[in-house]
């Protein structure tokens, strides 16, 4: 801690952080422009000079960090004079376009020339007159209001790792511009939209839709665009939704957003279907909830006394709260009598993550996201992060690009391609062999330390392929593998970044013990790439055929006597099969029953000509959805389903964090959760949860760590 | 200060060149017995004595000695020792606008009362060229003030120091074209 003056008041400030950090940390303001959080100081701006004793000019409090003794003005005569006439400066090449101006209202320039600015301009040539671009699909540039903070230039270049646009000319005559020319043809992630001050870099998306008093209702929720979780203000307007906006600072994204949060979401509302439907000589009719909820208690019901409980299935969208998640698989469990519960989390996320736990202990997978950042090197398998949880690869990208980290990948991680420094892309389905190589080259050079015994025996039983033996089989040089084992034995704080394309095959279990060998052997952090909100959370809520809530496994009597006494129900004892397994079931006459849950619970699944053969195979299927499908053409009952923003609960992200969905708009849909309690009276079991919070308080009790 | 320095003479002399001369030479030196003084039997009017981002000199302060130590206290710099010559028949307004359009080409836009400032200093000079309006050397001698010691690095300095010192010794030249 250091002493110091600032406005003749007394300070005691933490050393090494700048004097604008210190004045803010006191409650003194100080006017910015081109300083932002997320970046790295400017000075470019000059807003925020600030008189210093015995410094014969004015200080940019942005960039200068305070010392011991320093006494320090921020209000004096000659700092607001300064202020004034930087602000003077900045008008004169601004387009007073307020009236009509997307971003009044909201424009950092527009409340600093309303507190600090002149009342008149004295300028009165002609104004600069640049580039005004519409072309671009997502993005709005208007340079006549650009005030040349190069904010989104810095946010490209520091924080997103893409430097697609640059400061282009020299002195008054710069404009910002794409490095693609006219249009951005970038990734779209937004965020020099979000950091832009002024109105000269605005969201096509949001012209003429939103304006900062248009807004009537903002709640903070979560994006529900992947697994990141990223902390969002979803902004409403008449009931609909006009715009998201990251919140600085807050949750894993800590203020920044990727195209699907920003743009595609505002198209992800609402579904299609708004009413609950049976089908009638072929086509679907609209019906009111009590019917359909009794055609789906009596269907479900005729196949469990026909064939048996094992004939019913359930198969829940990972876009589902975990409240949700948790009534679901207690409705088939408990009501239904079935373990067939599983989800699209079943085809990696899922498994890796029951693996992990039981190889690599609990919380194996919970890393926090700035952990990749502080890493020095990253291994991604089988992801193109950029793509499934964009945020999670700007955080590669940043390892890269501030760490010096190598990015490894094996496989396609198109949107790393600019920063990745060796990458082998063996044939499908061959990755163990490729793994197995990696781990026992490694373990001759860093030989297993006997933490884990349980898994250094697994890891030895495993057998052993050599570098050889496994280029001939993955059909890449053996030199690729050599240069591989060169580039990862060096790190001592690497993380390995695991994706859903590298284990969609049979050999599931021994490609995640390598993998899982990796990482101990490396001493490196997983992450999991997850493109669904939820996937951790259904695990968690026991949505899985072979664990209980808490990731408890199913095979042991105690947990499951446990369970039962928590929830007032008894858990069958039939291990579940697995989403393949269900599907497949559904084709060979075996599974009769199949309640698919939550939107889109399908939609990512590969093998569409298998899905619509089960479909069309199977006695019965109840459909809870917010859109058509292929599910609801072969659906016997379609229940609508609310999308995210409509609804409250909570998702776990992948990093293992519980957080909070907020309703934003209002619907006159049946809860989802309602829904399944009223399936379960309907089956036969009274569930007496009042609202939402009684269900996650039950939650918390069967799941501690949710507590 | 002693040792040598070179000038580099341009302008309306008889001699223009490059002059090697101990630290300390006056500009009335260096003008009328290295460079053979004024061409064509003009008479001076202005001098820059070390680069254009120098102040200026009237005629009347070329006893100077040109030294880093000395220079200062005639209101202006040895700076490179660049010296630009100019007779009574050159426009000192017309000077100074050259002299800003410099700066405005030369600010690389990063901070704002240089990027901004240059350009307007530029702007309302040529505007004066044109017949000007009232005011316009007092709005010219605020926005130099405005950008002195306001910038990040010391081009926009030298231009606002430049700004004052063609005010500060040709005012009437500017006021004539304003009127």
């Amino acid at each position: 801690m250091i002493t110091a003056t600032i406005d003749n008041k007394k300070v005691q400030v933490p050393d090494s952080i700048t004097i604008l950090e210190a004045a803010r940390s006191v409650g003194i303001e100080i006017p910015t422009l081109c300083h932002h959080p997320l970046l790295e100081p400017s000075g470019g701006c000059r807003l925020c000079v600030v008189e210093i004793e015995n410094m014969p000019r004015l200080q940019t409090s942005c960039s200068l960090p305070i010392t011991n003794g320093m006494v320090i003005w921020t209000n004096s005569e000659k700092v607001i004079g300064a202020r004034r006439s930087v602000l003077e400066f900045l008008l004169i090449n601004h387009a007073i376009e307020c009236p009509f101006c997307d971003k009044a209202g909201e424009c950092e320039l527009q409340e600093l020339v309303s507190k600090y600015g002149a009342t008149q301009s004295r300028f009165k040539e002609k104004k600069k007159d640049p580039i005004i671009n519409n072309d671009d699909p997502y993005i709005l540039r208007n340079m006549r209001l650009c005030i040349l903070c190069e904010r989104c230039v810095r946010v490209c270049r520091e924080v997103q790792g893409a430097s697609a646009i640059s400061v282009t000319g020299r002195g008054h005559r710069s404009v910002v511009e794409p490095f693609s020319g006219g249009v951005f043809e970038c990734e779209y992630c937004g965020n020099c939209v979000v950091v832009c001050p002024v109105g000269a870099l605005t969201a096509k998306y949001h012209k003429h839709v939103y304006r900062p008093w248009y807004v009537e209702k903002a709640v903070s929720t979560i994006c529900p665009q992947c697994g990141v979780g990223c902390n969002i203000t979803a902004q409403s307007r008449g009931n609909s939704l006009i715009r998201v906006w990251p919140i600085m600072g807050k949750g894993p994204n800590k203020g920044i957003i990727c195209k699907r949060g920003f743009f595609d979401i505002l198209t992800n509302t609402q579904g299609a279907l708004n009413t609950p439907m049976i089908r009638v000589d072929g086509n679907l009719k609209g019906c009111d909830y009590k019917e359909a909820i009794a055609l789906i208690s009596d269907g479900l019901k005729a196949v469990r006394n026909k064939k048996g409980p094992t004939a019913i299935a359930g198969i829940i969208s990972p876009f589902c709260t975990n409240e949700e998640a948790y009534l679901f698989q207690k409705l088939l469990r408990t009501v239904l009598g079935t373990n067939n519960i599983d989800s699209m989390a079943g085809t990696f996320f899922a498994p890796a993550l029951l693996n992990f736990e039981r190889l690599l202990g609990k919380g194996a997978t919970t890393n926090r996201l700035s952990d990749i950042a502080k890493a020095d090197g990253v291994f991604v398998m089988g992801a193109d992060p950029m793509a499934e949880s964009p945020v999670l690869g700007v955080h590669i990208r940043i390892a890269n690009q501030k760490g010096r980290a190598p990015i490894i990948v094996i496989g396609e991680a198109r949107g790393l391609s600019r920063q990745i420094t060796y990458k082998v892309r063996p044939i499908a389905g061959t990755e163990e062999s490729l793994l197995s190589a990696l781990v026992f080259e490694i373990i001759k050079v860093k030989p297993l330390s006997g933490q884990n015994p349980m898994l250094e025996e697994a890891i030895l039983a495993h057998e052993e392929t050599s570098v050889e033996r496994a280029a001939e089989i993955c059909k890449i040089a053996k030199k690729d593998i050599i240069r591989l084992i060169d580039e990862l034995l060096p790190l001592n704080n690497p993380v390995l970044v695991l994706g859903k394309d590298f284990i969609n095959h049979a050999n599931e279990a021994n490609t995640l013990l390598m993998v899982a060998a990796l990482s101990y052997t490396l001493n490196a952090k997983i992450h999991l790439v997850s493109p669904y909100p939820n996937e951790r959370g259904l695990f968690d809520m026991g949505c899985f055929h072979s664990v209980l809530p808490g990731g408890k496994t199913i095979t042991f009597e105690a947990y499951r006597r446990q369970y039962g006494s928590l929830t007032g129900g008894a858990i069958p004892t039939v291990a579940g099969k697995p989403l393949m397994e269900i599907l497949r079931g559904c084709i060979s006459g075996h599974i009769n029953a199949l309640y698919i849950y939550g939107e889109g619970a399908l939609n990512g699944f590969p093998d569409k000509a298998l899905l619509r053969d089960a479909l069309s195979r199977v006695d019965f299927v109840a459909l809870h959805d917010s859109h058509s499908s292929i599910v609801s053409e072969y659906a016997h009952v379609v229940t609508p389903s609310n999308s995210w923003l409509y609804k409250g609960g909570t998702f776990t992200n992948i990093e293992g964090i519980v957080q909070s969905i907020e309703k934003a708009l209002d619907s006159p849909l049946m809860p989802d959760w309602k829904l399944l309690c009223d399936l379960a009276a309907a089956l036969g079991q009274r569930w007496n949860y009042q609202h939402l919070p009684s269900v996650y308080s039950e939650i918390t009790k069967v799941v501690p760590a949710y507590a | 200060m002693s040792g040598p320095e070179i000038f580099s003479v341009s302008g309306c002399v008889s001699r223009p060149g490059l002059y090697e001369l101990p630290m300390g030479t006056t500009l009335r030196e260096l003008i009328y017995e290295h460079c053979g003084g004024i061409k064509n039997g003009r008479s001076l009017k202005a001098v820059i004595p070390g680069g254009l981002s120098t102040p200026i000199l009237p005629a009347d302060k070329i006893d100077c000695p040109m030294d880093f130590v000395s220079m200062p206290a005639y209101d202006s710099l040895l700076g490179s020792g660049g010296v630009m010559v100019f007779d009574d028949t050159i426009d000192m307004v017309k000077v100074c606008h050259r002299a800003m359009a410099f700066y405005d080409h030369e600010s690389c836009g990063k901070c704002t009362p240089c990027r901004e400032g240059t350009n307007w200093l530029m702007q309302v000079t040529g505007r004066i060229l044109r017949g000007g309006e009232r005011g316009d050397i007092e709005l010219l001698l605020d926005i130099a003030s405005n950008m002195a010691g306001k910038t990040f690095c010391p081009l926009g300095d030298s231009a606002a120091m430049v700004m004052k010192a063609f005010i500060r010794h040709f005012r009437e030249d500017f006021q004539r074209k304003v009127q």
